[in-house]
């Protein structure tokens, strides 16, 4: 086919590093189908500057795929599926830990883009904060205030959710 | 179990999302379509027509055997107005436009995808290289806005707080950047593919023209026929105002792409300009990432 012999290496590097993209797509957008458009979109972009793209065209589309979660671009849409997915973190018996992790991460996708984009780049990509900055295209400062905020919101929602839970734990408990 | 939620809480993330993503595959061929839709946007033609880019110039400064009288103007030449010939006034219409500034307006799209139907406005004064852009994305949702200041270009979004500032220069805004549907969005090369037509130009009131052109093709890929028609409207100064237009690409893959399928699509367009020559002022964006 025409296109693979014009974006040469594309399909290698899509079957070698596809996995690893689409997991920080899928943090970034909250669900994977959203994961899959935003890192096609990330692609398309590619191939329309393929000639200004010199080597790390890893490095690229990574790059591309923060700046267009954080641009909201096309995730408009996608943003009422996220929503329908959160629940509430699950029972308070020995399985606290699993609950806690899950509803972190649901709660990841109720944060604005660029809080969450920076979580990613923290703690699913394990950047420094200058590292993080660097892709973002903002200052330090910026990665740390945005990091910050976006991990006391995250407390405030798997907080609430635990309030939340309680009553309707204990409701459960009294049809025994 | 508070305080434990608190304390922990960075390591529980980063553990979460590799809970979350573990073992993560892609279902589909995203290479592909995002190559499709690349070649949808680039080439306006969704099929493998081997001439590559074929676009509004292309399309219309094809050889024409039918009812042209015979008479080409030239691709190149200066063109010179004439009373005799309908197609010899458009073309000295597009070239009054060409090289002078402008404002302008452009819907387009695939018809047979309603949803990608997108629409531009701005302005360019090609004399300082300078102008704008608003693009209302075709998947809706965001505005896209493009900034040119001198030949640097700078790109935002409704929905980011910052913009680009894209490395090198430029003459142009990006037209395909913008509305994702192919070259034949920029004023500039409708000028020259009017400038250089090789279509049927009728004149079909004192400053309206109507055009048409049909081309055949038989490529490696596929063998089809691109027909294109639109309607010109000239301003009080004879400069260019409206042109809209049609071109449909209909054909049949050979055997063995694509299994030999037929295909039609159709896309349209319409460029309205106005404000000829008056002066475009564009505000430098106060926060600026520089694309490296």
């Amino acid at each position: 086919v025409r296109w693979k012999k014009s974006f040469e290496g594309l399909d290698a590097l899509v079957a070698e590093r596809g996995g690893a993209l689409l997991a920080t797509a899928t943090l970034l957008t909250g669900s994977r189908a959203a994961g899959e458009d935003l890192l096609q979109t990330a692609l398309e972009r590619m191939m329309r500057r393929w000639n200004h793209v010199h080597g790390d065209h890893e490095g690229y589309l990574r790059r591309t795929l923060y700046h267009l979660a954080v641009d909201q671009w096309r995730m408009r849409r996608r943003r009422p599926e996220v929503l329908t997915d959160v629940e509430p973190p699950g029972q308070a018996d020995g399985t606290d830990a699993l609950h806690l992790r899950q509803a972190l991460v649901q709660a990841l996708a109720h944060l604005p883009p660029r809080q969450r984009a920076v979580l990613v780049l923290r703690y699913w990509e394990q950047l420094s904060e200058a590292e993080a900055a660097e892709v973002l295209g903002c200052s330090i400062g910026t990665v740390k205030s945005t990091a910050s905020r976006g991990l006391a919101r995250l407390r405030e929602l798997t907080a609430a959710w635990a309030v939340e839970d309680t009553p309707a734990w204990n409701g459960a408990s009294h049809d025994h | 179990m508070e305080h434990h939620m608190i304390t922990d809480i960075e390591q529980e993330l980063a553990a979460g999302m590799h809970d979350e993503v573990d073992g993560l595959a892609l279902t589909r061929d995203i290479v592909a379509q995002a190559a499709r839709r690349h070649r949808v946007r680039t080439t306006v033609h969704r099929t493998a027509y081997a001439a590559g880019v074929v676009g509004l110039a292309g399309a219309l400064a094809v050889g024409l055997a039918a009812g042209n009288g015979g008479t080409h103007p030239g691709v190149g030449k200066p063109p010179v107005a004439s009373a005799e010939s309908p197609r010899l006034q458009l073309a000295a219409a597009a070239a009054a436009s060409q090289n002078i500034s402008y404002k302008v307006k452009v819907t387009c799209g695939t018809k047979t995808d309603p949803g990608g139907m997108g629409t531009t406005q701005g302005a360019i004064d090609p004399a300082t290289d300078t102008g704008y852009l608003n693009t209302t994305y075709p998947s809706g949702g965001a505005v896209y806005y493009e900034r040119l200041i001198n030949g640097v270009r700078y790109i935002g979004s409704s929905g980011s707080q910052t913009w680009k500032q894209e490395p090198g220069t430029f003459e142009n805004l990006g037209y395909d950047e913008g509305l994702g549907v192919g070259t034949s969005a920029d004023p500039k090369q409708l000028f020259d593919a009017l400038q250089q037509a090789d279509a049927t130009v009728t004149k079909t009131g004192a400053r309206t023209y109507h055009f048409e052109s049909t081309k055949a093709y038989d490529t490696q890929y596929a063998t089809g026929q691109i027909t294109f028609t639109g309607d010109v409207t000239l301003d009080g100064g004879n400069r260019i105002a409206t042109v809209t237009y049609e071109s449909t690409d209909k054909g049949q893959m050979k055997p063995g792409v694509k299994g030999g399928a037929a295909f039609e699509s159709t896309y349209a367009a319409t460029t309205e300009l106005s404000d000829y020559g008056l002066p475009v002022v564009v505000e430098k964006p106060t926060k600026v990432v520089v694309v490296r």
